[in-house]
């Protein structure tokens, strides 16, 4: 194989592909979902925080509340439901809360609120948190009070797999530290996981184009007629070596454009709140491009390969492959269960399940060598076969195998 | 002697249980033009692709400048009968990309490309995209991908399809050009008229077989007077050595065996009495010739 000429044909289909404006609309166009969606959200998030700011009201007909009224700024109580429908209708509460004459025995509590609330949970909590203040005022040491009222005051996550020999582990957030150290960790825990979500689903949608790329690229030769002129001036395995190397590329280009944005953004908060850039080790994603790279390779070979072997249903199995490959985002939920592990092993999802499981949780280093395995035999299998198919598919009226006839001997 | 640029040797194919292309020898030298003649389905194309390396002969081989056709693909130009070129690509970007996987650089070949645009009369569309151009500029951009780098072997598979006449005629000005700068070149067409202008040798391909080959004198002498023209009265079916009677634009045609002597039937003819009123050999046309053979004469 020449080289100079993969690079030649890599080369092309890239810059014919970049020069395109719908490279960038497809490319720019999670950007655009998503700011659209997060203004949507901001909007209802800042109509619902003004009236979270509003203190919620309370009518007791249970006569548990002590004598002395416990309203503040976050509680008010009524006397009657009249008064509080009134405070409700009026703007002065977010939401009112009825308890019931048999209040003790039932358990029973009716939250009054106006039209649709965003904010019910909070509203919940509040009124937990008042209630439980209420039934234990005097009754308890102020100490188990405390606890009764807030039974955690910090909470340590360790993940089974990032407990070393000795047994100790790197907190993840919530240990015994000030105040200002709990808020930089819980920032930093918050940051990590959200950019781990932003880049995970970045790359799984990144390989799961790459089939549908792979299948628009090969039929466009097959399409103009052009491929019998091009493998009378290269090789088929040069021709298949640098369709691949260049629809690569511009699945590369596609997420880089992505991924560049997304970093600047995590970068900044992190360097801005936590006064360092590094919000992700390089330890704990070092799998992640490995597996990308593999994929994107894995899907476009493939479907290369069914375009020459059957034209009809190429567009059915570049959707599948692509769906596919989008369901190993449920590995996050659980990155060592026995799906995921299955999943890394099965060469069609093995390339999301291990970037997914290398993003959210240790992979141990068998698993990793077997994928590496699975994968590379399939994408060699691919890559040999390719070229022949591929080739006669190119070439019009060329049957994909033509089985000689088999003579009698007479 | 000149030299022999491709030589293909008793080449087969076989599609599932079709036989496409049944022991095929070829010879072409440099400075020639051979044209691989015959109907549709005769074989022509897939015997080209086999003499580039496109698809394996089930057997025979094929030798261009002593190497096999893959080893020697940039000294090859080719024109396929399927054309295509990528339609949202401007012209000249389009001929710089093909000369360049043919092992050009980008200069030689932007230089090369413009200079054969000019001589084509597509100066002026080097930036038009392709979808833009006419069916017969596309043709004559394909035409210059064929050639760009010089070629010492050039092989059109239908050139002349979709060309008007004066077009047609400049494309042959080109080939007659190109031969006697020692380009070897074999075209296949059912343009036998075409053929008869521009080739120096012709095979006809009949079910996957070359049945005639030679120049077109040799040709045209082997079938000369197998073909008489006769305006006679009575004119008996059952003369010796005759194979066919039919009509012509003047009177019938006789049809004569392959080694029938047209003096003899003459006689036989005399002998049986009546008017003759014309008698006249034929000088077959390459078409005529064509129509014989594809009539299994």
């Amino acid at each position: 194989m020449r080289w100079g000429k993969i690079f030649l044909i890599a080369g092309y289909e890239f810059f014919q592909r970049i020069r395109s404006v719908s490279f960038y609309i497809t490319s720019l166009s999670p950007f655009g979902l998503s700011l659209g969606m997060g203004l949507v959200l901001a909007l209802l998030v800042l109509e619902a925080s003004e009236s979270l700011l509003l203190p919620v009201g309370l009518v007791d007909h249970s006569g548990i509340l002590p004598a002395s009224p416990m309203d503040g700024k976050e509680v008010l109580v009524y006397p009657s439901l009249e008064e509080a429908r009134a405070a409700l209708r009026d703007h002065k509460v977010q939401a009112f809360v009825e308890i019931p004459p048999d209040y003790l025995e039932s358990g029973r509590v009716l939250i009054w609120v106006p039209g649709t609330s965003f904010s019910l949970s909070l509203i919940q909590s509040r009124i937990e948190s008042f209630l439980r203040t209420a039934l234990i005022r005097d009754r308890l040491d102020p100490r188990t009070a405390r606890r009764v009222i807030e039974p955690m005051d910090q909470l340590r996550i360790i993940h089974i797999d990032s407990v070393d020999d000795r047994g100790t582990s790197e907190p993840q957030a919530g240990v015994s530290m000030g105040a200002i150290e709990q808020i930089r960790q819980t920032v930093r825990f918050l940051i990590q996981t959200l950019v781990k979500y932003v880049l995970m689903l970045i790359f799984v949608l990144s390989i799961s184009i790459a089939p549908l790329y792979g299948l628009e690229d090969i039929s466009r030769d097959t399409a103009n007629r052009i491929g019998e002129l091009l493998l009378s001036a290269v090789t088929a395995a040069e021709w298949f070596a640098g369709k691949v190397l260049g629809v690569f590329m511009v699945i590369l280009a596609h997420t880089l454009i992505q991924v560049a944005p997304v970093l600047g953004i995590f970068g900044g908060l992190s360097w801005g709140l936590l006064g360092n850039p590094m919000f992700v080790s390089i330890q704990e994603v070092g799998m992640v491009p490995v597996y990308y790279i593999l994929g994107v390779l894995f899907y476009v070979s493939l479907i290369m390969l069914v375009v020459a072997l059957n034209r009809k249903i190429v567009t059915f199995v570049a959707t599948s492959l692509s769906f596919m490959n989008f369901i190993t985002t449920i590995v996050s939920v659980a990155p060592s269960s026995r799906v995921a592990i299955f999943m890394s092993f099965f060469p069609l999802t093995a390339p999301g399940a291990m970037l997914v499981r290398g993003m959210f949780g240790g992979v141990p280093l068998r698993d990793v060598v077997l994928s590496l395995m699975v994968l590379g035999v399939s994408l060699a299998a691919i890559m040999a076969a390719g070229p022949v198919v591929a080739s006669r598919a190119l070439i019009p009226g060329m049957p994909v195998f033509s089985i000689p006839r088999i003579r009698r001997r007479r | 002697m000149r030299e022999t640029v491709l030589r293909a040797e008793g080449l087969r194919k076989e599609f599932g249980r079709m036989r496409v292309v049944d022991d095929l020898s070829l010879e072409v030298k440099r400075g020639e033009i051979v044209g691989l003649l015959g109907p549709n389905g005769s074989g022509k194309t897939t015997s080209l692709r086999m003499m580039l390396g496109l698809i394996p002969p089930d057997s025979g081989r094929v030798a261009i400048l002593g190497c096999l056709p893959q080893a020697v693909r940039n000294r090859i130009g080719y024109l396929p009968e399927e054309r295509g070129l990528y339609p949202d690509e401007k012209a000249l970007d389009m001929l710089v990309y093909l000369g360049q996987l043919r092992g050009m650089s980008r200069g030689e070949a932007r230089g090369r490309a413009l200079r054969w645009m000019a001589r084509l009369g597509l100066e002026g569309h080097a930036r038009s995209k392709v979808k833009k151009l006419s069916h017969g500029m596309q043709q004559r951009v394909q035409f210059i991908a064929s050639i760009l780098h010089d070629p010492e072997l050039l092989i059109l598979d239908e050139p002349f399809q979709g060309l008007d006449p004066i077009q047609t005629h400049l494309l042959l000005q080109i080939l007659a050009q190109l031969r006697d700068q020692g380009m070897a070149i074999i075209l296949s067409t059912h343009q036998l008229d075409l053929a008869e202008r521009i080739c120096d040798r012709v095979a006809m391909l009949f079910r996957g077989r070359i049945v005639i080959e030679g120049t077109l004198g040799e040709i045209r002498r082997k079938f000369a007077g197998r073909v008489v023209r006769v305006i006679a009265e009575p004119l008996p079916p059952d003369l010796p050595g005759v194979r066919q009677i039919r009509p012509s634009e003047r009177g019938k045609e006789l049809l004569l065996e392959e080694h029938a002597d047209p003096d003899s039937i003459l006689r036989a003819l005399l002998e049986r009495g009546g008017r003759i009123d014309l008698w006249e050999r034929h000088a077959l046309s390459l078409y005529e010739v064509f129509h014989l053979v594809a009539s299994g004469v």
